[in-house]
């Protein structure tokens, strides 16, 4: 059981009912939905269109009154003036002033926040280098790209430093390589301690990101849980090493066979396209940039740190390191990418640290983390039924026929 | 202080999002172009008086007029252009109340009109003062070579004597009628006359709903009796005879027969050494009136001094027609009052001269400070427009809140016309929807000001002043005297209130409204 003051945001038997002109019931656009989001957590509102993720985020916000049940952000009720100078929104589009330009934007709500002149100065200038738009600061957020605004928009979630920060649909709208970038900057922003509520239905997103996920649909809640409890598929088991010759590989058909294991596929792994296209980008950008248009420098604006005053590492440059520079992968190296680049796979393995899954398979002890990704005794049972099986691909068996 | 400063930062968005909207710009830049257009080119006018008056009129109420305008399309999109294109979503997650946000947008719209108002007031005042220094007919013909008085030049002395100056303009004061009165009320209750003309009354109204098929109604009808023996209407009807009365009596106090003279007082005036471009105006309206349409005229003032009259030569002056006649400072008496006897010296026909026809005006103050309280008195009405557009914006959408926002202005406007023609019969119960119409009208009066009373268009026109205790008094409460008879009266006053109660009233429906709406709209 959660302790209760870790609990940022909770909802009980949280609906929301739209009526008509006449009052009469039209569509119950969340219904009896019971969440909890604990300090510190990326929590995931996943669904379809018009499954209640947007509604939910905006009576978080206050900006919907609930129909019915009880919903409290930091204790308080979401219309608490004083707790909202803990949170940070990012709406689904950037609803932004047009006629304003991009530092005029993040002074203005750095004004809301109370923050004196040379604060704002020094945040506004911050905020805009890390969304890499210094160059097209004095430029109207009417004239930006998509992309520009969103990056806009984020920075004005971010201008009062927040606690809990609300995203809805973030990486709408972008291209690979600024969807890429975003997700780095909230992951960063996870390692930092910030509470993040992520409402998307973009699955690759929510992957990514997320510690936990609801999965809404129809206004109701259908499915909650750490992506390991709600990905993992205990029944298979999914090998990646170097490539195998058609000898090697008839010999490994023949110890499953003989295992009484079905080989469901083998295929070669392909470079997802999102990560072709960041390695081109990214080479690009090395050679040119255009300062008028947005340019990320991968660094977390000062104040955002845990400990102000020291560099950051270039988040993107970290991400796109292996890219640039293919090489042999180790299990290591597929499981840090998340699924990016896929092993020689039975089956496209879950998200789990590579430690974790080297434990699995080695059947050494698994290293306890304390995120909610680390599985639970119960799903380890199945790994070790498989051992047999390992230990004869590991070359046990060839130790044992030789000795016979 | 916190609250200050979310207002402050609402405000000063506000006043950016105008400017940039190009739409205030391009108001102030109409705006002044018209007041430019209209003082450079206006050449025809007969006298340089005149042309000053017109410009002052047009510029005045153009002013207000696109000012208006301007503050209505603003206002009404301020909140629900916000929750329309959804930029409320970003502003309402900061840690600002909801009613700091309506009073910032509020505050920011009446600094737009601060703005918009002192360039246009003082475009005004600079050609203003270019006008007055155009030559009048008689400088030009001095300057042509012809032998002419300047002292005489009339329309240079009413240009900077009476117009390019605040001046208050006094009533004499009203006749003591009430002894008159009750002693004529008495003869005619003691001779039945009351319940004559009582019944006449009913007769005539009688009548008038008969319309076109009249029928002989005498005294003694049923019907007449019928209504008659209604004590409302009874009690009502004999209130109208004495206002009657009291109306006769008036008129007849200010018919003056040929020979005959007409004491009219005047007080509270300045003391005579600080009373600067004393002047009385008045209207003659003869009973007959004359073949060449004018009246000879005497008028005798009475020297504080000596305490004896001083005669001023016999004047012909025009029928109907607005006459001004300059007067001493030193008939004002130490005690602020001033006497003055007019004499009808037409010896063939009586002539009336009204109260409100007569008015004594001099000089308190300079025209540059008039324009300013001018201004400021217009922005009193701006602000509370400020303030509707905003309430209603805070739940209507931008065109309903623009419709109803012009038709509160029309009100406003219409405010007196709405009451005289709402007004309940007093001669007969009133109907339901007389009822209904009249607390509608009362109703959206009690909400709105009257539009008339915040414009200083009239007033500058004839140079009389704009007091700074009518700027202040638009933008607060004050104590007034009550009227005879009301319940104020046993409290000896009555509280009044301007644009500025109003306003918080509206504000305050604003923030209401506002802070149990919704802000997002239903997208499943």
């Amino acid at each position: 059981m959660a302790n209760e003051q870790d609990v940022v945001v909770g909802t009980v038997g949280l609906s929301k009912t739209f009526r008509d002109f006449w009052l009469r019931e039209k569509v119950a656009a969340v219904h009896d939905l019971t969440i909890s989001v604990q300090r510190g957590e990326v929590y995931g509102l996943l669904g379809p269109n018009g499954s209640g993720k947007s509604t939910t985020l905006k009576m978080i916000l206050g900006l919907m009154f609930p129909t019915a049940g009880r919903l409290a952000i930091f204790g308080k009720g979401p219309r608490d003036v004083a707790t909202k100078r803990r949170l940070g929104f990012l709406p689904e589009e950037s609803y932004l002033y047009p006629f304003l330009n991009a530092h005029e934007t993040l002074d203005y709500y750095g004004r809301l926040f109370h923050q004196d002149r040379s604060e704002r100065k020094r945040r506004t200038g911050m905020l805009l280098d890390m969304v890499g738009l210094s160059g097209a600061a004095y430029r109207r957020v009417g004239e930006y790209s998509k992309g520009m605004q969103r990056r806009i928009g984020m920075a004005q979630a971010l201008i009062n430093d927040p606690d809990l920060l609300i995203l809805d649909e973030p990486t709408s709208g972008m291209d690979p390589l600024a969807a890429r970038q975003f997700k780095d900057l909230i992951g960063e922003l996870a390692r930092r301690g910030k509470t993040i509520i992520l409402s998307s239905h973009l699955l690759a997103d929510m992957e990514d990101l997320c510690d936990r996920v609801a999965i809404l649909f129809a206004g109701q809640l259908r499915s909650e849980g750490t992506l390991e409890e709600l990905l993992a598929r205990r029944s298979l088991t999914q090998i990646t090493t170097e490539r195998l010759d058609g000898d090697t590989l008839s010999q490994l058909m023949a110890v499953l066979a003989r295992a009484g294991k079905e080989v469901l596929s083998v295929e070669t792994p392909k470079d997802k396209l999102e990560t072709l296209f960041l390695r081109i980008i990214h080479d690009a950008q090395r050679q040119r940039t255009s300062p008028q248009t947005a340019v990320n420098t991968g660094q977390l604006a000062e104040f955002l740190r845990a400990t102000p005053g020291q560099p950051e590492k270039q988040v993107l440059e970290e991400l796109l390191a292996p890219a640039a520079e293919p090489k042999p992968e180790t299990p290591e190296g597929v499981s840090a990418q998340s699924g990016q680049a896929q092993g020689a796979a039975v089956e496209p393995p879950p998200a789990p640290a590579s430690q974790e899954v080297l434990a699995e398979l080695t059947d050494s002890p698994a290293r306890q983390t304390p995120t909610a990704q680390s599985a639970s005794p119960e799903s380890a049972q199945p790994m070790q039924a498989d051992q047999a099986v390992i230990d004869e691909l590991l070359g046990k068996d060839e130790k044992n026929d030789g000795r016979a | 202080m916190m609250a200050v400063r979310s207002i402050w930062a609402v405000a000063r968005q506000t006043l950016l999002e105008c400017f940039r909207s190009r739409l205030a710009l391009a108001l102030l830049a109409v705006l002044l172009v018209i007041i430019l257009g209209l003082g450079l080119s206006m050449q025809d006018s007969t006298t340089l008086k005149s042309r000053l008056q017109a410009f002052l009129a047009y510029s005045s109420g153009l002013t207000q007029l696109l000012v208006g305008v301007a503050t209505v399309l603003l206002g009404c999109r301020a909140v629900s252009g916000d929750v329309q294109n959804k930029t409320i979503f970003l502003v309402a997650s900061k840690p600002l109340g909801r009613w700091h946000y309506i009073l910032g947008r509020w505050l920011g719209l009446s600094l737009l009109n601060a703005v918009l108002l002192g360039a246009a007031f003082l475009t005004m005042d600079l050609l203003a003062r270019h006008i007055r220094s155009c030559p009048t007919e008689t400088e030009t013909r001095i300057a042509r070579g012809e032998q002419l008085d300047r002292r005489l030049d009339l329309d240079r002395h009413e240009v900077d004597n009476n117009l390019m100056a605040a001046r208050v303009a006094r009533n004499p004061q009203p006749y003591d009628l009430d002894a008159q009165v009750s002693a004529e009320l008495e003869r005619l209750d003691k001779e039945g006359g009351m319940d004559l003309a009582i019944r006449y009354d009913i007769i005539q109204m009688l009548q008038s709903r008969q319309g076109a098929q009249k029928r002989p109604v005498g005294v003694d009808d049923p019907e007449v009796e019928a209504i008659y023996q209604d004590q409302g209407v009874q009690a009502s009807l004999r209130q109208k005879v004495i206002e009657d009365l009291r109306k006769g009596q008036q008129e007849q106090k200010q018919l003056v027969a040929p020979g005959q003279g007409l004491w009219l007082t005047f007080d509270h005036l300045p003391p005579s050494n600080e009373a600067s471009g004393l002047e009385l105006r008045y209207m003659l309206t003869p009973a007959r009136t004359p073949k060449d349409e004018t009246l000879r005229t005497g008028w005798m003032l009475r020297d504080p001094a000596s305490g004896g009259s001083v005669p001023s030569p016999a004047r012909t002056d025009p029928v109907k027609q607005v006459i001004s006649m300059p007067l001493a400072p030193q008939a004002i008496g130490p005690d602020g009052t001033l006497r003055i006897q007019y004499f009808n010296l037409q010896g063939d026909t009586e002539v009336h001269l009204k109260s409100e026809d007569v008015t004594l005006l001099y000089r308190v103050g300079s025209f540059e400070g008039n324009m300013l309280r001018s201004a400021l008195l217009t922005l009193v009405g701006m602000m509370f427009l400020a303030a509707l557009s905003v309430m209603f914006s805070s739940f209507l959408s931008f065109p309903v809140a623009c419709l109803v926002c012009m038709v509160a202005l029309g009100v406003g406007y219409a405010s007196d016309f709405l009451l005289e023609a709402t007004r309940l019969p007093n001669y007969q119960a009133p109907q339901a929807y007389q009822v209904f119409c009249l607390a509608v009208v009362k109703g959206l009066l009690f909400f709105l000001p009257s539009f008339n009373q915040l414009s200083p268009s009239g007033r500058l026109v004839e140079g009389l002043v704009v007091e700074w205790r009518e700027v202040i008094g638009q933008a607060a409460v004050w104590f007034g005297r009550p009227a005879e008879g009301s319940f104020w009266a046993n409290l000896g006053f009555v509280p009044e209130y301007g644009a500025g109660l109003k306003m918080a009233l509206a504000l305050l429906i604003g923030c209401i409204i506002y802070q149990r709406r919704e802000l997002a709209k239903v997208q499943v």
